[in-house]
């Protein structure tokens, strides 16, 4: 079954990246496929590169990449929910004027007819909010 | 296509209109589309509120393109209203009133349900 993944809550005030990653990683454990995992709303503050954790704090951002890369699932954020949030990729902040790109490597940013169009290519989407 | 269900669960605010912005983009798209207020969620319907005085941006004008876009099967859970003190009569958007009974039927009726 291919699976796209919804997920709405922050990185580190919220649950929902982590849990929609142990999801995933259970899903392909029972032979599913992740098609992609869109973040959206708070979510795509995964994706700020600006980000200095204490040694003692988990980096989800860092454990989704490790899990992309190893399974070739796509990380997308909304365009319009990172821009608002200072998450920015070099040709995002060359529009607005800003200096500098925020959004850390591996993750991409695109618009919400990214993840229309994933909720209608998948079997099954599931939403990981707040 | 695959249809989709917006449970909307969330008071008003600029969460709410990144949903808003998702259903938007499903109307373009001309995916089927409807939307579901329940709980909290009823608290966006438009009753004549005016965000703008709190230098916000107004869910409830952004729940008025929707029509625009195609969304139209708009439902609203109407316990949920009661138990908040919301009159139907003063919901200002062109919704459907809808029992527990018919929320599940929705629930169970779209391909894919999106919560807030």
């Amino acid at each position: 079954m291919r699976i796209a993944l919804l997920i709405q809550g922050a990185p580190r005030t919220t649950d929902a990246p982590a849990a929609a990653l142990r999801f995933a990683t259970a899903a392909l454990a029972a032979g599913h496929r992740i098609h992609r995992a869109f973040f959206h709303k708070d979510g795509v503050c995964i994706a700020n590169r600006y980000v200095a954790l204490p040694a003692d704090e988990p980096d989800v951002a860092a454990d989704w990449l490790e899990f992309a890369g190893s399974h070739d699932v796509e990380l997308t954020v909304c365009v319009a929910a990172s821009a608002r949030r200072g998450v920015l990729d070099a040709g995002e902040a060359a529009r607005a004027g800003l200096d500098g790109a925020t959004l850390r490597e591996g993750f991409e940013v695109a618009g919400l007819g990214q993840m229309i169009e994933a909720m209608l290519e998948a079997d099954r989407t599931v939403t990981f909010g707040a | 296509m695959r249809s989709v269900l917006y449970l909307v669960r969330r008071p008003p605010g600029l969460e709410a209109n990144e949903s808003i912005e998702m259903m938007l983009v499903s109307g373009v798209l001309e995916q089927p589309a409807s939307v579901l207020f329940l709980d909290d969620g009823v608290r966006q319907l438009p009753m004549g509120q005016d965000a703008s005085r709190l230098g916000r941006k107004d869910t409830a004008k952004a729940l008025g393109a929707l029509a625009t876009y195609g969304v139209e099967a708009l439902y609203a859970h109407a316990a949920s209203a009661a138990a908040r003190g919301i009159a139907q009569p003063d919901v200002k958007l062109d919704v459907r009133w809808v029992d527990d009974a018919e929320a599940t039927r929705l629930l169970h009726a779209a391909d894919v349900v999106v919560t807030d």
